[in-house]
């Protein structure tokens, strides 16, 4: 289980009293979990990297002007995917405007030095599987779901990202769990058909 | 059909962790100007990494010194900051470095903010000591006032974030010979001999 990084309350307050110097340490503990959640919820690394990037400029924009006292009861995490989110669905809102989606057929990347043993343990077709299959969710629950398992936050702070009652959350993330089963235990590996996202 | 129940699906997900790529974090900081930037030099003592934040000096490292990760990661080890290529360095600022590094220019804006006050007066009597001369750890003691801190002023030294900018080699054991230094004794007596020093 993906648990959230620890002293996110002394981060806060870090960032209340120095902000250019606690953002880089945001920067470096943070982006790994929201790239892992951003590329579950986009369809490739390269508008991964435009979203996370944007997510920490327009971080840093709003702290830079808000006041000490808004900044130390900021929940650093949630926060982040609140922006995250809206910032995927800009771009996917942009992207209806185009002709056509981009096809899901881009590999993940090799596994680097930083490389945790976890990622070692998903190859790579299932990390093609599951991106397909969280690709055919409702968004909502492909939202909750990867908020939940693959970022790591609870349903409460789920609920305050999303904006939806927690009740809502958590059958958010069980019907999300119930569609993944389903299009994960129908799908044959062998079968390399490209799918497109719904966003 | 694949047997796919609720724990191997939450195991599928939360194995999904990917490492953000390795020069994500550099670009991010970089764009919000938090980023240190670093730029390759000819030394005395062969290449030498200078890294810069704003303008001001932050940290020095020798090219052979910066060991198999680079000096990013050293400079992320360190001091915990991001440091990445200046993509275009200032060809004044290369000559003024140069000029600091092989003629022992002193007038360079170097940022100790990595530093305690104590090294910082240290580093200061360092900087004051003249090229082709030397002091003892001793000397730079009783200068800052405080006669008994030889064994912290060497470590204050030892630590220097910007050596050869800030002279540390300079300073020499009062019983003989050049002492310790961080890029090997040989190299502050190469330094001390081509400055002209006498050390006994």
């Amino acid at each position: 289980m993906a648990t959230n990084p620890a002293g996110t309350r002394d981060l806060a307050l870090r960032l209340a009293t120095d902000l250019d110097g606690a953002f880089v340490e945001l920067v470096l503990t943070r982006q790994d979990r929201l790239w892992s959640g951003v590329r579950r919820l986009v369809s490739d690394s390269a508008r991964a990297e435009d979203v996370v990037q944007e997510v920490f400029a327009r971080a840093h924009r709003a702290l830079a002007s808000w006041p000490r006292s808004r900044i130390e009861a900021l929940k650093v995490d949630g926060w982040l995917w609140t922006i995250a989110l809206n910032e995927i669905r800009n771009g996917a809102r942009n992207a209806s405007r185009r002709p056509r989606e981009v096809p899901l057929d881009e590999r993940p990347r090799p596994a680097t030095s930083a490389t945790g043993p976890e990622e070692h343990a998903l190859t790579t077709l299932d990390r093609e599987r599951l991106d397909t299959a969280l690709a055919t969710l409702p968004i909502a629950q492909r939202d909750a779901v990867v908020l939940r398992h693959v970022v790591g936050l609870g349903p409460t702070e789920i609920a305050a990202v999303v904006d939806r009652p927690v009740g809502t959350v958590k059958s958010d993330v069980h019907r999300g769990l119930t569609g993944l089963r389903r299009v994960l235990g129908e799908d044959d590996p062998a079968d390399p058909e490209p799918r497109r996202i719904q966003r | 059909m694949n047997e796919f129940n609720e724990r191997a699906t939450v195991a599928l997900l939360e194995a999904a962790t990917d490492a953000a790529p390795s020069d994500l974090a550099g670009r991010i900081l970089d764009r919000l100007d938090l980023a240190h930037r670093w730029i390759r030099v000819e030394g005395p003592v062969g290449a030498t990494f200078v890294a810069r934040f704003r303008g001001r000096i932050t940290a020095l490292l020798l090219s052979d010194a910066a060991g198999t990760d680079g000096f990013e990661e050293w400079m992320l080890r360190r001091f915990g900051t991001v440091c990445v290529a200046d993509p275009e360095p200032d060809p004044v600022v290369v000559r003024e470095l140069t000029d600091a590094l092989t003629r022992g220019r002193t007038d360079l804006d170097v940022d100790l903010s990595s530093c305690t006050p104590f090294q910082r007066e240290v580093l200061a009597q360092a900087l004051s000591i003249p090229r082709g001369e030397v002091r003892t750890y001793g000397d730079i003691a009783r200068s800052i006032g405080r006669p008994k801190a030889t064994r912290a002023v060497g470590t204050a030294l030892g630590r220097n974030p910007v050596p050869l900018l800030v002279p540390c080699h300079r300073v020499v054991p009062a019983g003989g010979g050049v002492g310790n230094y961080a890029f090997g004794a040989d190299r502050k007596a190469k330094l001390l001999r081509l400055e002209g020093a006498v050390v006994a």
